[in-house]
């Protein structure tokens, strides 16, 4: 299949290509998504995650399933999983010991993947992406300032668009203001 | 193709509304322009009242959106109807909590996956 041979030459965690299951969506959306997926869970899975996160003493750990349907469209990942640190220096941690985890994991193979990190110096904000899952550590005050979950918390649901495209589509007839009555001095 | 004296807008909450692009960060020798993922230094040009960021102010910035047709490593060309830009500080960080409209996938692969995650649409 094409997002086959794409997925094992180009993107190795690029996200299963969203816009091609749109476009050819009578085809059943596993069989696009079903070759990127070993790859990615083999880098990491969401329960070693969470026992990795139990360890280093992340505060607040929430998953989010951001999958099919759900926000993006699919296109960025399956879970998004967020922690907070108490300083930098534990947010700088966390994400060390993510790090070391996968290491760890793939010794014995020929070839180490590593997910692609970022924020690692600054420490407010460390992001782990692993393809399918996508770590978020995060200092106390950044994870206050914000506010991810309630990005991710909110369900994109039709029925809200609709409501707001019904009262935008509702007119109100102008008021008259030019023929007011002139207040008597 | 952004350089410098172009205006763009602002694609987050951060309280600036236009930018205007005052050097393209690498451009130098063959690169003049910058495209999707580049950051620029730019300079405030209109801001909402009462926000932390003022007018004229000189900030980083990372473009997410061009009117240039930007084509992806899978052969997928996007054009914007805008050039929009999210405005981030030394080390990355976004200075809004929320970025507005699309963004391309491919800032994802160019470290940018916080602002990709905070986007409401990827495509």
């Amino acid at each position: 299949m094409l997002s086959a041979v794409r997925s094992g030459s180009i993107g190795r965690w690029r996200a299963p290509p969203q816009l091609l299951t749109r476009l050819f969506s009578s085809s059943p959306s596993s069989s696009g998504t079903s070759p990127a997926r070993p790859q990615a869970a083999a880098l990491l899975e969401l329960s070693e995650v969470e026992k990795v996160l139990r360890d280093v003493r992340a505060g607040d750990v929430r998953v989010f399933p951001v999958g099919e349907g759900g926000l993006h469209g699919g296109a960025c990942a399956d879970y998004m999983v967020v922690a907070t640190g108490r300083s930098d220096w534990h947010v700088r941690n966390i994400a060390q010991a993510l790090l070391y985890k996968i290491k760890q994991k793939q010794k014995g193979s020929d070839r180490i993947l590593m997910p692609s990190v970022e924020g690692q110096q600054a420490g407010k904000w460390v992001v782990i992406d692993s393809g399918s899952i996508i770590i978020h550590a995060l200092e106390e005050r950044a994870r206050e300032y914000y506010d991810l979950e309630s990005i991710w918390s909110k369900e994109v649901s039709p029925n809200t668009s609709i409501q707001e495209l019904e009262t935008s589509l509702v007119k109100t007839r102008r008021r008259n203001l030019s023929k007011k009555p002139m207040k008597s001095i | 193709m952004i350089q410098p004296q172009t205006l763009l807008n602002v694609a987050d909450n951060s309280g600036a509304r236009k930018l205007m692009c005052i050097r393209v960060i690498g451009a130098a020798g063959n690169q003049r322009y910058a495209r999707i993922g580049d950051v620029i230094i730019a300079v405030i040009k209109d801001a909402v009242p009462k926000m932390p960021l003022e007018r004229s102010e000189v900030i980083r910035a990372v473009i997410v959106r061009t009117r240039k047709e930007f084509k992806g490593d899978d052969g997928i060309i996007i054009r914007y109807d805008d050039n929009a830009a999210v405005i981030i500080d030394q080390k990355g960080n976004p200075k809004g909590t929320r970025v507005f409209g699309a963004v391309a996938e491919e800032l994802r692969e160019l470290n940018f996956t916080k602002i990709v995650s905070l986007a409401p649409e990827v495509l």
